[in-house]
C-alpha cells in the first residue's frame, strides 16, 4: 500500500473543500445527482459522458442505500428488534436461500478479519454454501458477527484524533459555512455526503489516493464520515450524550455493512462475495479509515471555528471513552502516514 | 400420572421451565417427541451445541451454551418453540452467573408473553435459587412390571430366544426399579454370559442392584451374620419380628389374604442394649437384604440436593425391595426438628414422613433412637410405624443369656465352668454392650496373664473395673424409662 504524503494530503483536502463549496453554491438550483454529474464531468475530463453518469449514479444510489439502511436500523431498534435480527432480515435473499446469504455474510466477516487481529479468522469459511448447510440460526449467528465487527471497527476510527494534523493543510471555513452547518444539523446531509464522495472519487481517479476506491466505497466512506461529524457536533453541543453518540456511529457502520451486502446481492455466485469483500475491505480497512478521517477533518473545519470547537469538544469526550481503541488505531495506522 | 401426561399438562399450562430428572435420555427424547407434536423443538447438548431436536443436526457454529442462549433470548426467537437443554447441570452446579442470568431472563419473558417452554433434562437435580420459582421438577417413570415383561419378551424374540413364563415373572419382579437402559444392558449381559436365559440370570440383576447401592454413596448393604439367637433377651420384640417375617416371606400370598404390607418398627431405648443388633437379625429373619441409610450423607450443598438425595435413597431402597432399611440414631438425623431445625431438615423430615405413611413397597424400615424425647411427635403417630418398642436395660434372665452368648462366641469350651448366676447378680444395671465389654476384657486379661482358661474370677474382676451405663447415665436413663412408660411403648423384653 502506498503511503500518504504531504502533497497527497494537501491535494485531497483542497479537492474536498472545493467539492463541498461547489455543492453548497448549487444545491438550491439542482438535485444532488445533477450537480454530481456536472461536477464530475468538469473534473474528470478524460471520462466519457456515460462513465461520468454511471459514477454519479453509483454514488447517489449508494448514499441513498446507506441512509435508508440507517433509518431502517433505527426504526427497528426503536421497535425492540436487535441489530443482529435487523441485519439478518436486511441481507436475506427474496428466494429465502440461506446458503447465498451465508456466503455474503462470510465474505463480509473475512474482510473484517483481514484488518483486525482481534477478529477470529472465520474457519475458512465454510466453502459449502448450499442451503442444506445453513439455516436461519446459523445465518443469524454470522450476521451477529458482522454487526459486532462493524460496530467495533467504528470505534477504531479514533474519532478523528488524527485531524489535529490538518491545521498544516490550511483548510478553512467554506464560504457557505452556515448552509453546511444547517445541512449537518438538520439531518439533510445526503448532499454533503455526495459532494464528499465525488471528491473522493476524483482523488481516486486522478491517483491522489494511495489506493483507488470504487464509487460505492467512496460514497459509503463519505457517508460514515459525515455522520460521525454530525455526532461530534451534537455531543460537543450537549445535544446528545456520549453513549448515544457512540451508538449512532456504530449503527452507521452496521447500516453501511448491510448496504455493502445488499448492493452485491444482484451479482451471481462468487462474484457477489468478492464485491462484498472488496467493498467492506475498502470502506472499513485502513485505507478507507484514513480517507474517512480526512473527510471528517475537512468537513469539520469547513464549518468554521465555532463549530470546529464543538467538534473538538465532541471528539475529546468520545476519545476519552474509546481511549484504548484509539491508541490501537493510531498504532495500526501510523505506519501508513507521513503526517 | 405418567411423565408423558405430566409433561403435556405443564407445557400446555405454559410453565416456563420443566426439569426432567432422568438417566434415560433416549426414553425422555421419545416422550418429548410424542408430546411436542408439530412444534419446532430446539436442543442444546454439550457435544454438538444447538441442534434441531428431531434430526440432531447442528444449527450454529458456536457450540457454547452461552452463545445458544444469547441467540435465542433476543427478538422473541423462542416464541412458539420448545428448547431442550441437556448436559447443563455442571453450569448450574458451578453457579455460572451468565448462564443463570440468561435462563432467568428467558423464563421471565416466557412467563410474560412468549408461547414457549424450556425443558431441562438431567440425571441430577440442581436448581439455583434464582431459578427456583420458574422450575417444576418431573421424574422419569421406571417401567412397571407389565412394561418390563413386554421389554423382556420383546428382547427375547429379537434374539430368537425363549423364556418360560415363570422366569419372565421372576425377572420382571427382579428388574423393578431399573431403567429401561439398565434392563436391556443386563439382558445382553445375561445372554452373553450363558448363551440363554436361566434363573442364574437373576443373580446378575442382584449384582447390578448392589452396584447401584455402592454408587449411591448414601446407602450401604450390610452383610448378614447375626441370628436371632445372638440377641440375649428382647423376647417380645423377637416374637413380634418372627410374626412379621412370616408375612414378609410370603408377601404376595399375604396381600391376597388381605394383610397390609408391614411398614416398619421404631426401636427406642437405652444405648448398647441390642437395637442395632436387632436390625441385622431382622433382615436375616426376613431373608432379605439389609440396607443402612446414613442420614449424614443425605445432606447436600446445593439447593434441592438434600431432597434429591433422600428421594434417590428411597427409590433405590424400593428397587432392592423386598429389603430391610435400617436408619440408625434417627434423632440425630432430624435434630432440632421441633424448634430451630433448618429449612432443609424440616423438608427432609416431611419427605420421610410422607413416604412412611404412603409406601406400599416391601421395604421394612427399622429405625433406632437413643433419645426419643428429641424426636418429633408426628413421627410416632399411628400409620408411620407398625409398632414402637422400648428397649431397656436387660433384666437378670436377659443378662444371663447375654453372658452365655458372648462367652460361647469366644470361649465355648470354658462356658460350663463359669458361674453365670454370680455374674448376673453383680451386673444389675448393665447394658448388653457393658456385658460384652466385660467378657472381652476378661478374656484379654486371661490371655495376657498366660492363663489357660477363662474363669468366673477374671470376669468378676473385669466387672469391678467397669462403670456400667446406669452408673454413668443414671439420671437420663431414669428419665427416659419414665418417658417410655408414660408413652406406653411396648417393652421389647418379657415381663
Amino acid at each position: 500500500m502506498e503511503k500518504w504524503t504531504n502533497e497527497r494530503s494537501e491535494q485531497f483536502a483542497r479537492l474536498l473543500q472545493e467539492s463541498v463549496e461547489s455543492y453548497l453554491e448549487n444545491k438550491d438550483d439542482m438535485s444532488a445527482f445533477d450537480w454530481a454529474k456536472s461536477y464530475l464531468a468538469q473534473k474528470l475530463t478524460d471520462k466519457a459522458e456515460q462513465e461520468v453518469y454511471k459514477i454519479a449514479d453509483d454514488i447517489v444510489n449508494a448514499i441513498k442505500m446507506q441512509t435508508d439502511s440507517l433509518q431502517s436500523l433505527r426504526n427497528a431498534e426503536e421497535n425492540g428488534q436487535s441489530a443482529e435480527a435487523w441485519f439478518t432480515e436486511e441481507t436475506a435473499f427474496d428466494d429465502g436461500s440461506y446458503g447465498k446469504q451465508a456466503m455474503l455474510l462470510s465474505a463480509a466477516n473475512e474482510a473484517f478479519s483481514e484488518y483486525d487481529e482481534n477478529t477470529p479468522e472465520v474457519e475458512v469459511l465454510d466453502t459449502d454454501f448450499s442451503d442444506d448447510n445453513w439455516n436461519k440460526y446459523s445465518v443469524k449467528e454470522l450476521a451477529a458477527k458482522v454487526v459486532e465487527n462493524a460496530a467495533e471497527s467504528a470505534l477504531y476510527t479514533a474519532f478523528d484524533v488524527l485531524s489535529e494534523s490538518y491545521s498544516a493543510l490550511g483548510v478553512d471555513a467554506v464560504t457557505n459555512a452556515d448552509n453546511l452547518i444547517g445541512a449537518l444539523r438538520s439531518g439533510a446531509s445526503d448532499g454533503i455526503k455526495t459532494a464528499a464522495a465525488c471528491a473522493v472519487n476524483i482523488a481516486s481517479e486522478t491517483g491522489i489516493l494511495p489506493d483507488p476506491l470504487t464509487a460505492a466505497a467512496s460514497a459509503f466512506i463519505s457517508g460514515m464520515s459525515v455522520e460521525k461529524v454530525i455526532q461530534e457536533i451534537e455531543i460537543g453541543d450537549g445535544v446528545s450524550v456520549i453513549t448515544n453518540g457512540i451508538k449512532a456511529v456504530q449503527d452507521t457502520a452496521t447500516a453501511t455493512a448491510a448496504a455493502s451486502i445488499k448492493m452485491a446481492k444482484e451479482q451471481i455466485g462468487e462474484r457477489a462475495g468478492l464485491i462484498v469483500g472488496g467493498t467492506i475491505g475498502s470502506v472499513f480497512g485502513p485505507g478507507g479509515t484514513i480517507v474517512g478521517e480526512r473527510i471528517g477533518a475537512v468537513v469539520g473545519r469547513a464549518c468554521g471555528t465555532e463549530v470546529c470547537d464543538l467538534i473538538s469538544a465532541g471528539i475529546n469526550k468520545l476519545s476519552n471513552i474509546a481511549v484504548n481503541t484509539v491508541s490501537k488505531a493510531v498504532n495500526v495506522f501510523k505506519n501508513l502516514l507521513t503526517i | 400420572m405418567t411423565l408423558k401426561e405430566s409433561l403435556a399438562r405443564y407445557i400446555d399450562a405454559g410453565f416456563p421451565m420443566i426439569y426432567i430428572n432422568s438417566f434415560e435420555e433416549a426414553k425422555t427424547d421419545r416422550i418429548i417427541k410424542e408430546v411436542m407434536g408439530r412444534h419446532e423443538v430446539l436442543e442444546w447438548n454439550g457435544a454438538a451445541g444447538l441442534v434441531d431436536f428431531r434430526t440432531k443436526k447442528p444449527l450454529i457454529k458456536d457450540r457454547s451454551l452461552v452463545a445458544a442462549l444469547d441467540l435465542l433470548r433476543k427478538d422473541k426467537e423462542l416464541d412458539e418453540k420448545k428448547l431442550i437443554l441437556k448436559d447443563i447441570s455442571g453450569y448450574l452446579e458451578d453457579s455460572d452467573k451468565q448462564v443463570i442470568a440468561l435462563l432467568k431472563s428467558m423464563a421471565i419473558e416466557i412467563s410474560q408473553e412468549l408461547d414457549a417452554n424450556i425443558i431441562i433434562v438431567s440425571s441430577k437435580v440442581v436448581i439455583p435459587r434464582e431459578l427456583e420459582k420458574f422450575v417444576t421438577v418431573l421424574e422419569n417413570d421406571y417401567p412397571d412390571q407389565n412394561e418390563i415383561k413386554k421389554l423382556v419378551q420383546g428382547f427375547a424374540e429379537e434374539q430368537g430366544e425363549t423364556i418360560n413364563d415363570e422366569l419372565i415373572e421372576a425377572m420382571s419382579m427382579a428388574f423393578k426399579g431399573l431403567t429401561e437402559f439398565e434392563i436391556i444392558d443386563l439382558l445382553n449381559l445375561a445372554l452373553a454370559n450363558e448363551g440363554r436365559f436361566t434363573r442364574g440370570s437373576l443373580s446378575l440383576i442382584f449384582d447390578q442392584k448392589q452396584q447401584m447401592i455402592k454408587k449411591s454413596g448414601i446407602l450401604e448393604m450390610i452383610p448378614l451374620k447375626e441370628k436371632a439367637e445372638d440377641i440375649g433377651g428382647l423376647e417380645n420384640l423377637k416374637e413380634w419380628l418372627k410374626r412379621k417375617s412370616r408375612v414378609f416371606k410370603s408377601i404376595n400370598k399375604a396381600a391376597a389374604f388381605g394383610v397390609d404390607m408391614p411398614k416398619g418398627v421404631l426401636i427406642a431405648g437405652v444405648p448398647g442394649c441390642g437395637k442395632s443388633l436387632t436390625a441385622k437379625v431382622t433382615a436375616q429373619l426376613f431373608e432379605v437384604p439389609l440396607l443402612r441409610l446414613d442420614m449424614g450423607k443425605i445432606m447436600g450443598k446445593y439447593v434441592g440436593e438434600s431432597e434429591e438425595n433422600m428421594r434417590r435413597s428411597i427409590a433405590l431402597a424400593e428397587t432392592i425391595a423386598p429389603c430391610v432399611l435400617w436408619i440408625d440414631e434417627l434423632e440425630k438425623a432430624f435434630a432440632g426438628i421441633n424448634g430451630s431445625g433448618s429449612e432443609v431438615t424440616v423438608r427432609l423430615f416431611g419427605q420421610f414422613l410422607t413416604w412412611m405413611q404412603e409406601k406400599t413397597s416391601p421395604t421394612f424400615v427399622i429405625a433406632t433412637a437413643n433419645d426419643i424425647t428429641k424426636l418429633p411427635p408426628e413421627l410416632m403417630r399411628k400409620g408411620r410405624f407398625d409398632e414402637i418398642f422400648f428397649v431397656g436395660l436387660p433384666n437378670s434372665n436377659e443378662r444371663q443369656k447375654i453372658f452365655e452368648i458372648h462367652i460361647k462366641k469366644r470361649r465355648p469350651n470354658d462356658l460350663n465352668n463359669i458361674r453365670i448366676y454370680e455374674l448376673v447378680n453383680k451386673t444389675e444395671g448393665y447394658s448388653g454392650a457393658d456385658i460384652e465389654g466385660v467378657v472381652r476384657d476378661a478374656i484379654e486379661n486371661t490371655f495376657s496373664d498366660g492363663e489357660p482358661a477363662l474363669t468366673t474370677e477374671y470376669i468378676l474382676s473385669a466387672i469391678n473395673e467397669t462403670h456400667s451405663l446406669s452408673e454413668i447415665m443414671k439420671e437420663s436413663l431414669d428419665k427416659l424409662s419414665e418417658e417410655y412408660k408414660n408413652r406406653k411403648f411396648k417393652n421389647a423384653s418379657e415381663g
